[in-house]
């Protein structure tokens, strides 16, 4: 897995923001409670915390974002931007679209 | 007959005339709900001539809908026809009526507004359903709730769908159906909170629908949503799967329900229907993809990844010329993909997708092809060249593009240092048939070593560059440089943990102590919870010690055996690390060098520390063994003490006495005493296979046994089956059984019905979580698998089935290697002499191969 999406980050986060997500992630996986989940947010953690290994990561990686295109799309969704309601207006747009069709 | 009536009797189905009553009903309800006027008409108007009284109002209805849409699609003529089409059908009698109540309901033009108005005139014609409130769940329990009498209108969420999305206010509806309509703004209400991002104010609305009403789709609908963007994916999930197929809050969710299913680690992808892909682009926010990526996802399912790629950098260039995440995220997969490919494929792959992934829009293409090119070259000493080459090409390119970057010049230089010295262990010891060994070690060392010094000299504050240089001189034998290199690490990062334990392990492996634990105790003072520190120091203050006892010198091994006193922790639970152990070490060491005294009193100290004197009386005899010649009255009053021990058999001690040989036989495993001591111990054990023990204490004993050069079946076999015969389901014992029967075999010749078995006591392993076993039978199995499984005949007749052929096919690589290698012309002659003789020597190793084979 890629650590981005991992821990949830867009790809340009700078040390602070991912140590801040990290710790983040930690409380709500502790060792204890989900030991597995916790050893991928390690070792996520340990690819991208400075601007080393960050670099080292960039060189080397050559995890595949998703299976498909659609996957990878719904992976950038899913570490960049997360799932955003949609404005009034377009809920009503594409309650109408789904009628028509 | 116009042209719909045509279609309807003609091509899609049969003749309104001949379809059943309740069929017509079905078909105009389910046209009136999809606001398809045109089409409804023509089943009522059929409705009408079979009972007029009854159908006409809602003919009329429909009628109205059908003239609103029209004028709001500004076909106002024709909508004057059919408002003249109403004024026939009803008479004279309602006129004003008919025609003017949806435009004045809805203030005119709204196509969704005016078939909420056609659908409150339907309800009002024949009883809605909420006119009295009354409702009753659907008969057969799945379905959505219907109203009551509802026979003549089974699809009423098709009404209730039209009456939401109209989001316009309808006074007729408030004063005629006050329940339905407080239900419908109730809809409406969680919809532009879910939109405003409340979810839990949303759901509290959603929640006063009540579930037997024609709205309670929707009710479903909001709380998946609401799951959805907060991220309850199996609470979203149910809710979406419960709502009833064939309503716009059906399809709506279709897409919803796509992302969770395909975000879903485990489990089976869901299909991917266009449209769906459609809609998942659009709810996702990025309706500028909906044509980009359904078409995508298509090709490539369909293996065709060069189009699939070609398809997205055309038809989403924007993303790629921003070099935005989402555009890097798709490229990486594109390009990511080819190191998933076979060789050749890869190549042909990049090759293609290189014109439009390397153009001129997308800025770091061109970078991201060459980095792919250099990680999907194979890391073999044949192409060990092209390997370099491809690196050095991505440097370049990168340079080019971008600038100069030091710091990744120099982690490519790393990394390339990293690959030469794998290749340098590879070729360690073993035997390479055209070059000497070593010729092509030194090689891959002097290459190693200069291009980890070419990553130093671009980046010199890189630690883990330093470590990599002192472990190859390490293994390498290079033992002044490796000291030398210690010694710039330590003044280059005085600081590092890491640095400060790998120079302390280092400095007590060649034996310079008082270095090494200076490292250690710097170490341990910049972090002193690191229990791994803490064993190393107290381990590298036992060997000084001992080697001062060995020198006679007595003051020394005092002295470092109250460092790691200080070092060490109260406690019974690590014979490195707690305090009675280094007691015991350190009266041993007093033992032997006469200072009887004082050993009498450390091993009295030890005793009181701890609580288990058993494992401490025969933890001293064992230690006092392996450290040297034990003088006479102390090793005889601890001989007495452990024959005391064995005398009244207990599967506890064997328990305890078997964890503390296993820890001494790692200190010196060849020791005659222990081989005697085990005789005694199984002796013991078998004395006490009776009593009553734990499953922890047999496990004990029964791994102990099993650890043994030559395995001690009988004492496995005896504590197996004793838990066994109280727990016959217990996996790890049931695997020692399994062992058992097999004698050892079962690694090595193991048959179709042992893989049955195994399965068997894995299944029953990850019933009683009993994750070591998991992992460890998981292995097994793997490697039984391949073992059973039948040999992969090749029949393709020009590939080298023969050794000889094979071979041959590898020299011929390596030739054209060498020759690349010797291109220089330095030493051709005289290689390719060398050449043909290792040739002759290939060939006498292939007749010797065919004789084994015949063997």
């Amino acid at each position: 897995m890629d650590p981005y999406d991992v821990l949830g980050l867009p790809r340009d986060a700078d040390d602070e923001t991912i140590r801040k997500r990290y710790l983040e992630q930690v409380r709500r996986f502790s060792p204890d409670a989900a030991p597995e989940e916790f050893q991928r947010i390690r070792k996520a953690y340990e690819q991208i915390k400075d601007e080393g290994a960050r670099r080292r990561h960039e060189l080397f990686d050559h995890t595949m974002p998703g299976e498909t295109p659609f996957g990878a799309f719904l992976a950038y969704i899913r570490c960049c931007e997360g799932r955003r309601p949609p404005s009034q207006e377009e809920l009503k747009e594409y309650l109408r679209k789904c009628l028509k069709n | 007959m116009g042209k719909l009536r045509k279609q309807l009797s003609g091509k899609t189905g049969p003749s309104p005339k001949i379809m059943a009553t309740a069929d017509l009903e079905r078909n105009a309800a389910a046209d009136l709900g999809r606001q398809n006027f045109s089409r409804a008409k023509e089943w009522l108007k059929e409705l009408c001539k079979r009972d007029r009284e009854r159908y006409l109002p809602q003919l009329i209805a429909c009628y109205e809908g059908l003239a609103a849409q029209m004028s709001a699609q500004g076909r106002h003529h024709e909508a004057r026809v059919v408002r003249e089409q109403i004024r026939q059908i009803a008479g004279e009698r309602e006129p004003a009526r008919e025609t003017a109540a949806p435009k004045e309901e809805t203030g005119g033009g709204d196509v969704f507004a005016a078939a909420a108005a056609a659908v409150l005139t339907k309800w009002g014609g024949s009883g809605g359903p909420a006119a009295s409130g009354n409702v009753t769940p659907a008969e057969d329990g799945a379905g959505p709730p219907r109203p009551a009498g509802d026979a003549a209108r089974p699809r009423d969420e098709a009404d209730a769908d039209a009456l939401v999305i109209a989001f316009t206010e309808i006074p007729r509806f408030r004063e005629t159906f006050p329940e339905a309509h407080r239900e419908c703004l109730a809809v409406q209400q969680a919809l532009s909170l879910v939109s405003a991002g409340d979810f839990d104010a949303a759901l509290r609305e959603a929640k006063t629908i009540r579930r037997q009403s024609v709205f309670a789709p929707w009710r479903l609908f909001i709380t998946g949503l609401c799951a959805f963007y907060t991220h309850h994916d199996d609470r979203a999930r149910e809710a979406f799967s419960r709502i009833p197929g064939n309503s716009l809050t059906f399809r709506a969710s279709r897409p919803y329900l796509f992302i969770l299913e395909t975000e879903r680690p485990e489990g089976p992808r869901p299909g991917a229907k266009e449209s769906l892909l459609v809609n998942a682009c659009r709810i996702l926010r990025h309706p500028e993809l909906d044509h980009v990526l359904p078409r995508a996802e298509f090709l490539w399912q369909t293996g065709r990844p060069v189009d699939s790629c070609r398809h997205v950098f055309r038809s989403a260039k924007h993303l790629f010329e921003a070099d935005g995440p989402l555009g890097n995220t798709l490229a990486r997969f594109y390009l990511h993909a080819a190191l998933l490919m076979a060789g050749d494929t890869a190549d042909l792959y990049l090759q293609k997708i290189a014109g439009f992934v390397g153009g001129q829009g997308f800025r770091s293409g061109d970078i991201h092809l060459a980095r792919i090119r250099a990680l999907g070259t194979p890391r073999d000493p044949v192409h060990y060249r092209n390997y370099l080459q491809k690196w050095e090409e991505y440097r370049q390119r990168r340079e080019a593009l971008l600038g100069r970057d030091d710091r990744i010049s120099a982690l490519v230089s790393s990394h390339m240092g990293d690959f030469l010295f794998s290749l340098w262990q590879d070729t360690n010891g073993n035997r390479f048939p055209i070059r000497s060994p070593r010729g092509r070690q030194s090689l891959y060392y002097s290459l190693a070593l200069a291009k980890y010094r070419e990553s130093l000299d671009l980046y010199p504050g890189d630690r883990d560059v330093h470590l990599k240089i002192l472990e190859l001189y390490d293994q390498a034998g290079a033992t002044s440089e490796r000291n030398k290199k210690l010694d710039e690490i330590t003044r280059l990062f005085p600081d590092d943990r890491d640095v400060l334990v790998k120079n302390g392990s280092l400095c007590i492996k060649r034996k310079a102590f008082l270095k090494g634990i200076g490292y250690l105790k710097r170490a341990l003072i910049l972090n002193p919870l690191e229990g791994r520190v803490r064993e190393y120091l107290i381990l590298g203050c036992i060997s000084a010690a001992l080697q001062s006892v060995s020198r006679g010198n007595n003051l020394r091994y005092r002295e470092f055996m109250q460092d790691a006193m200080e070092a060490g922790e109260p406690g019974l639970h690590n014979m490195n690390l707690c305090h009675p152990y280094i007691l015991l070490r350190w009266a041993a060491m007093e033992w032997i060098t006469g200072q009887e005294e004082r050993g009498d009193e450390l091993y009295r100290d030890a005793l009181d520390r701890g609580d288990n004197n058993i494992r401490l009386v025969y933890f001293t005899y064992l230690i006092i063994s392996i450290y040297g010649t034990p003088p006479l009255r102390p090793f005889n009053f601890l001989e007495k003490q452990v024959k005391e021990i064995f005398k009244t058999p207990s599967p506890s001690v064997a328990a305890a006495i078997t964890e503390i040989m296993y820890y001494v036989r790692q200190i010196d495993p060849r020791h005659p005493r222990l081989r005697r001591e085990f005789d005694r111990l199984k002796t013991f054990a078998m004395k006490a296979v009776t009593l009553p023990c734990t499953v922890e204490e047999a496990k004990s004993i029964v791994s102990y046994a099993y650890a043994q050069p030559r395995k001690e079946w009988g004492l496995i076999k005896a504590y197996t089956d004793k838990i066994l015969r109280s727990d016959p389901r217990h996996p790890w014992f049931l695997y020692f059984r399994l062992l058992h029967s097999r004698r050892g075999e079962l690694l090595y010749a193991p048959r179709p019905q042992d893989l049955a078995a195994l399965e068997e006591i894995l299944a029953l392993a990850v019933e009683r979580h009993d994750r070591f076993l998991v992992e460890k039978l998981n292995k097994i199995i793997v490697n039984m698998k391949k073992t059973l499984a039948p040999a992969e005949e090749d029949d393709d007749p020009d590939d080298c089935t023969d050794l000889g052929d094979r071979k041959f096919r590898k020299i011929m690589e390596e030739i054209e290697a060498i020759i690349n290698m010797e291109a220089s012309g330095r030493r051709g002659r005289r290689a390719g002499k060398r050449l043909e003789k290792k040739l002759r020597e290939a060939n006498q190793d292939d007749r010797q191969a065919h004789l084994f084979d015949e063997f």
